[in-house]
């Protein structure tokens, strides 16, 4: 079996191994999404997002299990902050899942950011594809806990759910116009504690303000309360994300998300690529090097540089154009 | 090339309740530059071994405080034989009486630090291993 083949059955070291590959962006790896790509599209990403301490691994814990009761196979990717200084990480949010430990269909993998700043990390995006591929059902990504602008997940996951708790009435006010428009699912986590349903009828308010979605999108996300103590709501965040992903499919919205995550993951590799492929030839060829030193010497100015790339790039597409039309002649 | 992060699982076996040095050593561990996945208390070999796999860590670091080390180490190395993941590199660090070390090692547990060890000492092992270790497999 190649490494596609076995990744495809399941095999859980060639998935790990991958990932590890496209965390650390190994040539070889780019070789394996290009096999890999035609086959995703069949897994519901989810996403949970929320600020520090709210319950996001153990909700995670105790949704997958209750996925994995309604028999979905189910891979979680969970994302801590990389320290800036060290650039080490600490990943304790599997010492959250423990009770999903030994089931052969759930596949849980802890990521450091590694410097993005967007609640996830570069890696996230492939990962969730290999996850995919693997046929599992349902991805479900934790991002790093977040405050107002880390909105990454909006452009990623099909689903997803804001988890707060009882006690962040003033911070949801300041959350108004950031990362409460990205939820699809609501969630008031730590329901045991006091002053859950005044955090409920809170975020009711903010969501009053809030008014419709953009475009055609008419759904209102559900408030549901939760507690991973008795697994009070657990339940209902299941139904929650199962019908959000009916909704998002029967009004025609999966094609569109799906075609917008790509497009910004190509925009992404494309800019990436641009500029590991300028900075090489810059190395190599005399002539740019000069080019570019004219920008630093204040002779030629970023923009019309930047111009002049643009107008090389367009001429050469201009010119196959012409070249095919007159081929077909 | 840009120096490669270490995933390093820090782990926690049987029934044992302390995990002050396991959450001390991570803290340094990650402070030195490394990924440290810590997988919490009471956990099963199957568990740990079935973490390390998912991972894809570097190598395994297993704290014991409860001195049940020679019961336990031999099952998370038998555990790990049977999941073809031998070849992953384990360390023990907690409080193992001298005498035990050279048992632990004839287990092929790669290095012992007991109670009294510097942390700086097993950051450096750990670098040296790992990067031995990078060689021989990624050149294969």
């Amino acid at each position: 079996m190649n490494l596609f083949e076995k990744i495809k059955a399941g095999d859980i070291c060639s998935i790990a191994r991958l990932i590890s590959k496209v965390e650390r962006r190994d040539p070889e790896v780019i070789k394996a999404i290009k096999e890999i790509y035609p086959h995703c599209g069949n897994a519901h990403l989810i996403g949970i997002t929320g600020p520090p301490g709210v319950g996001k691994s153990c909700l995670v814990s105790e949704l997958a299990g209750k996925f994995r009761e309604k028999n979905r196979t189910v891979g979680i990717l969970a994302v801590d902050p990389s320290s800036p200084f060290s650039g080490g990480a600490l990943l304790g949010d599997r010492a959250r899942m423990i009770e999903l430990a030994g089931d052969k269909d759930v596949f849980i993998r802890s990521l450091a950011s590694r410097g993005a700043s967007g609640g996830l990390s570069a890696a996230v995006s492939d990962a969730a594809d290999i996850l995919d591929m693997s046929g599992k059902d349902l991805v479900l990504i934790e991002t790093v806990g977040v405050g107002q602008g880390e909105v990454d997940i909006a452009r990623l996951a099909h689903t997803v759910l804001l988890v707060l708790m009882p006690g962040y009435g003033d911070a949801l006010q300041a959350m108004k116009a950031g990362i409460m428009e990205i939820a699809d699912i609501l969630i008031v986590n730590k329901a045991d504690l006091s002053g859950a349903d005044e955090a409920v009828a809170e975020l009711s308010t903010v969501q009053g303000f809030q008014g419709m979605r953009e475009g055609q999108d008419k759904w209102v996300a559900p408030i549901i309360k939760s507690s991973t103590l008795d697994g009070e709501g657990i339940e209902d965040i299941a139904g929650a994300v199962l019908k959000h992903f009916e909704y998002v499919k029967e009004q025609g919205f999966l094609r569109k998300k799906n075609r917008d995550r790509r497009t910004n993951q190509f925009l992404d590799i494309f800019t990436q690529q641009i500029r590991d492929e300028f900075m090489r030839l810059v190395k190599v060829d005399a002539g740019i090097q000069r080019w570019v030193d004219k920008i630093g010497d204040l002779e030629l100015d970023p923009y019309s540089a930047s111009e002049q790339v643009i107008e090389l790039l367009r001429n050469a597409r201009e010119q196959e154009r012409d070249s095919r039309k007159r081929t077909r002649k | 090339m840009r120096d490669e992060n270490i995933r390093i699982l820090v782990a926690k076996i049987g029934l044992d309740g302390h995990d002050r040095g396991g959450l001390i050593i991570a803290q340094a561990l990650k402070n030195a530059g490394m990924e440290v996945i810590y997988t919490g208390l009471k956990n099963t070999s199957e568990n740990v071994v079935e973490m390390a796999i998912q991972e894809d860590v570097d190598i395994i670091g297993i704290s014991i405080l409860s001195g049940a080390h020679l019961v336990l180490m031999p099952i998370l190395m038998d555990e790990l034989k049977k999941n073809n993941a031998d070849d992953i590199p384990v360390i023990v660090g907690g409080v193992i009486p001298p005498g035990d070390i050279p048992k632990l090692k004839a287990m092929n547990v790669r290095e012992v630090f007991p109670a009294g060890s510097q942390v700086v000492e097993a950051v450096a092992f750990i670098r040296r291993l790992v990067q031995e270790r990078r060689k021989s497999t990624r050149a294969s």
